[in-house]
């Protein structure tokens, strides 16, 4: 492993222990309820209902772009 | 239910290992596999939240978060395609396209 790798891998362990340290030390408060999916679908078509069409422009976009980028060109 | 820092954990774990792909890999294929570790972390982020604070917010935009990794990972893969038939390798060493 060269010294550089081991700088990085150092880094990265020590961000984990910082990050883990600070989530495990956090004083959360026990909830019991839990999100159902009754929930989940009445703000999605609730609240956020722009974020289907938001989507569905975005997965047409990235179709579209896709084939556009990946297109064989004709000779 | 799972106690929130145990989630909250696991994401950061995922999130050092996609930063760690990114870091260190050269393929341009793996580069783009860390990177979507990286925003299934931030989507672990979304869910873990959204089931501690009992708001189903969270998990709708997790939805448009997995939605904009889909798009994000279907050009770049076209986009690497197309180098890849242009330079013949998708070593991100090799490829100095937008270097001035």
């Amino acid at each position: 492993m060269k010294r550089n790798e081991l700088w990085v891998l150092l880094g990265l362990g020590a961000l984990f222990v910082l990050m883990a340290a600070s989530f495990t030390y956090t004083a959360w408060e026990s909830q019991d309820a839990v999100v159902n999916a009754t929930a989940v679908s009445d703000s999605l078509f609730g609240r956020y209902v722009f974020v289907m069409p938001l989507i569905a422009l975005l997965l047409a976009a990235a179709m579209v772009g896709g084939i556009y980028l990946a297109k064989e060109e004709r000779s | 239910m799972i106690p929130p820092e145990y989630e909250l954990a696991l994401s950061a774990l995922l999130f050092c290992i996609g930063l760690w792909g990114v870091v260190k890999r050269r393929n341009a294929i793996v580069v783009l596999m860390s990177i979507e570790i990286l925003l299934n972390a931030a989507v672990m982020n979304f869910v873990a939240f959204s089931s501690y604070a009992n708001d189903p917010s969270g998990q709708v935009f997790a939805l448009l978060a997995i939605a904009v990794a889909a798009a994000e990972s279907a050009v770049g893969v076209a986009i690497f395609l197309t180098l890849f038939k242009a330079r013949g390798t998708i070593e991100l060493d090799r490829i100095r396209l937008l270097r001035w």
